[in-house]
């Protein structure tokens, strides 16, 4: 029995078709938008890297800003965070240290998105709560 | 037939994220992130003009496997957007510099241009020159891999980190050698204006004495201005650039009685970053201190 040339066609190729669908998919992900940056945003939050360095290793430490926690561990010491584009931001710093850890300071750096960057550093014996302002010119 | 297909989505992804580059201080810096995990088309390699270049034909063929073409920003390439409507609807550009804060060539700094681009009021484009700024590019770079590749999340941030302390380490030794440079003396004199972001970040004055024109031509009015303000300062040494013509910084030398110091690298004519910090630097000290 002999198929026809159409019939010999699509029987070579849908095996392609079944492999190319599937593969397809893993292929062309969604279109990526790139993320805008200050200058020409007129988004109201602002993206910004929250970075800690500590001087020595901490039992917990969080920093809030408004409503919102960022809870860093040792292995994460840095977070991408966003925040209202006002000129000023006020960041409280808690953190706690094991027993027998000396005086220990903590170096928190702020990178937002088109600003400059701001850093301070706290100092704290075992534990430590602080408010810090982070300012820019208009 | 099954066999087959794992056999092909094994080798892809075996085979890598492809990306490319349109700046060599940017491969190097998506090369360290990356690291085995991804293949870096070199588009602009190490000592072309970064200023001139405009990719052809060839250049976009290369471009057409990879998913993320990484550029500087900062107007830099002003092709981007000619490029864009070549490429394909799941490629995208990435400016690195995106998100490092500005700064504008600006008359009264003394920094003036460096090409017909980058006239007085630009945003000046050469901002790899604060190590910095390059830490702030190297998390671009990172977040940019692991949102097209997940699951090679926790190695761009391995490989982040690692590349970021190097930089650290970097950034303290450019600021220990620049304190042996008194502070009088801290005054760094190019012909274009491609510091200007070193001379911030670094506690310098700066004159850019070539380029105040749009066309990147001197004045002669200009060049007798500068002539006079640096032999009042005693200006010990000007620098001229690797890529650039010499001529205009031997006359200015020659009247002013200063020196002319090893070549600077303005636009990476290295293929390693911290190589061209470290050069720049020791040409500087060596000149100023």
């Amino acid at each position: 029995m002999t198929r026809s040339p159409l019939t010999a066609t699509l029987l070579t190729l849908a095996p392609l078709a079944a492999l190319g669908w599937p593969l397809a998919k893993v292929i062309n992900h969604e279109p990526y938008q790139q993320a805008k940056v200050e200058e020409d945003s007129s988004g109201p939050l602002l993206q910004a890297d929250l970075e800690i360095k500590a001087a020595h290793p901490f039992k917990t430490l969080e920093v809030s800003a408004a409503d919102t926690t960022w809870t860093f561990t040792a292995d994460e010491d840095i977070k991408t965070i966003s925040f209202p584009k006002d000129l000023d931001i006020i960041f409280t710093v808690t953190a706690t240290w094991p027993e027998g850890t000396p005086e220990s300071a903590i170096l928190l750096t702020l990178k937002p998105d088109g600003r400059p960057d701001r850093n301070h550093t706290l100092w704290g014996f075992l534990e430590l709560t602080e408010e810090i302002k982070f300012t820019w010119d208009r | 037939m099954k066999g087959l297909f794992f056999f092909i989505a094994f080798t892809l992804c075996a085979h890598g994220l492809d990306v490319a580059s349109l700046h060599p201080l940017i491969t190097d810096a998506v090369k360290q992130v990356g690291g085995e995990r991804i293949n870096v088309v070199e588009i602009v390699k190490p000592g072309a003009n970064v200023h001139k270049f405009q990719p052809r034909g060839s250049d976009i063929k290369k471009m057409n496997r990879a998913r993320i073409i990484f550029a500087s920003g900062k107007k830099l390439e002003p092709y981007l957007a000619d490029l864009k409507d070549n490429l394909s609807a799941n490629q995208i550009i990435i400016e690195v510099g995106r998100t490092i804060p500005s700064q504008k060539v600006s008359k009264e700094d003394q920094i003036y241009t460096c090409c017909p681009n980058h006239a007085v009021g630009g945003i000046d484009p050469h901002w790899w020159h604060n190590v910095r700024n390059m830490e702030r590019a190297i998390r671009v770079i990172e977040k940019e891999l692991s949102r097209i590749d997940p699951a090679g999340k926790a190695i761009y941030a391995v490989n982040s980190k690692a590349a970021r302390t190097r930089l650290t380490q970097l950034d303290r030794w450019v600021k220990g050698q620049v304190a042996t440079i008194p502070r009088g003396r801290r005054h760094l004199v190019t012909a274009h204006a491609a510091f200007g972001y070193f001379c911030k970040g670094y506690g310098f004055k700066a004159s850019f004495v070539q380029g105040l024109s749009a066309q990147g031509e001197l004045s002669s009015s200009h060049l007798a201005g500068a002539i006079k303000q640096l032999r009042k300062e005693a200006i010990p040494m000007v620098f001229p650039e690797q890529t650039a013509n010499p001529k205009v910084l031997q006359q200015i030398a020659k009247q002013t009685g200063a020196k002319v110091g090893n070549p600077l690298i303005a636009d990476g004519s290295t293929p390693s970053y911290q190589a061209m910090i470290m050069a720049n630097v020791e040409s500087i000290v060596a000149g100023l201190k």
